[in-house]
């Protein structure tokens, strides 16, 4: 039963990829695909001010989406949240036992800023180069988890970074808002000054949004990555808190 | 650039079909965290660099790290009434085969076993292993 359930996801799964790349090859003049994304490229210019049509399509023209989905992704990092809690293991404690060597600890050092950057980049130039806030916030949550790995003792304040995911949140639904006072009414409308093409400052709300979603991205998988590499460290040794557990139940 | 293309996509299915039909679920994770890197590629020769920047963060960074953070956590419950890792070694295969996926006979198994384990702790390790099974089936 299992090898033939591997064998029909391998099968859909090659034909996905056969007709993806298929696809590819056989047209050789993107003008012969008739579909939406031509009127989205014709549109992104004068609507949205943003030189990246991919984010102009996420973040204005299915606003409402992203919303959406920032809120999926957080209530998933609560799941997990939850979860983790109840398997109270030995976390990373034992794994790497003081700074996790030399090399781990002075090599996370040297990474550690150039990860931040690019990831604080990426947010900060979504509308001009490809990237956005998913991206970039799950980048500076990996630079998070290198500062855990290699500082056992550092902990992450979770009430500070609740309070941090909650702001952004309260911006993206604050800035979307704002839409609705414009001359547009409209919830997410570009009502701010959209600027020149192509520089930092410009695009209207549109930067501004990316940078709330790369905030609360980056806060909620921070903490998601601290309580899975959490452990009950008052506890003691891993048998003792298994022992104590086992004796309350 | 088509022949790039091609063997990308052949190399993508027989990582997954490794993903799939490998026995160790540590295996497994990694060879997903290559096939995420590898689709991120995929994408990249595709024109889609928004797509393959997040494929590449979220899905080869990101989900491996989740993935190899739970398997342990959930692996710790199994081995948290043995000694560390000498009582790993002793229980040989065992311990093993917790990352064979089949927890709950090594959790059983072990506490029949009774000389690796101390008593108490044994049953409650042995009940926390099937339940951490079994949610994970449901």
């Amino acid at each position: 039963m299992r090898k033939v359930i591997g064998f029909l996801l391998i099968a859909s799964f090659a034909f996905f990829i056969v007709s993806l790349v298929a696809r590819d090859l056989w047209i050789d003049d993107p003008a012969q695909v008739r579909t939406i994304g031509q009127a989205a490229i014709g549109q992104t210019i004068p609507q949205s001010g943003a030189a990246n049509t991919v984010t102009a399509i996420v973040v204005q023209f299915r606003g409402l989406d992203t919303l959406g989905e920032v809120t999926v992704l957080f209530l998933s990092a609560i799941g997990v949240a939850l979860l983790s809690g109840e398997f109270a293991g030995r976390g990373l404690n034992e794994l790497f036992a003081d700074d996790g060597g030399f090399i781990l600890h002075y090599g996370t050092r040297l990474v550690l800023p150039l990860i931040a950057l690019v990831g604080a980049y990426i947010v900060a130039h979504g509308h001009l180069s490809p990237g956005g806030g998913f991206p970039g916030g799950v980048l500076i949550a990996t630079a998070v988890f290198a500062v855990l790995m290699t500082n056992v003792q550092q902990r992450l304040s979770t009430r500070l970074m609740a309070v941090i995911e909650g702001l952004a949140g309260l911006a993206f639904v604050g800035l979307g808002t704002l839409g609705l006072l414009g001359d547009k009414f409209s919830f997410l409308a570009n009502v701010l000054p959209k600027g020149e093409l192509g520089f930092l400052f410009s695009a209207g709300i549109i930067p501004l949004i990316y940078a709330a979603v790369g905030t609360k991205v980056a806060a909620e998988l921070s903490t998601l990555v601290t309580s899975l590499t959490g452990s009950d460290k008052d506890a003691g040794p891993a048998s003792v808190s298994a022992g104590g557990k086992g004796g309350a139940r | 650039m088509i022949a790039i293309v091609l063997f990308v996509s052949v190399l993508l299915i027989g990582l997954a079909a490794g993903a799939i039909f490998v026995r160790s679920l540590g295996s497994a994770v990694i060879l997903l965290g290559a096939v995420s890197l590898l689709v991120a590629l995929a994408f990249l020769l595709l024109a889609a660099p928004d797509v393959a920047i997040t494929e590449a963060a979220i899905g080869s960074a990101l989900t491996t790290l989740v993935y190899v953070l739970a398997l342990r956590r959930t692996d710790s419950v199994h081995r948290a009434d043995t000694d560390g890792e000498l009582g790993m070694e002793r229980a040989g295969g065992t311990a093993k085969g917790a990352f064979k996926g089949a927890p709950r006979i090594d959790g059983v198994a072990r506490a029949a076993d009774g000389s690796v384990l101390q008593s108490g702790v044994s049953s409650a390790g042995a009940s926390r292993a099937s339940e951490a099974k079994g949610d994970s089936r449901a």
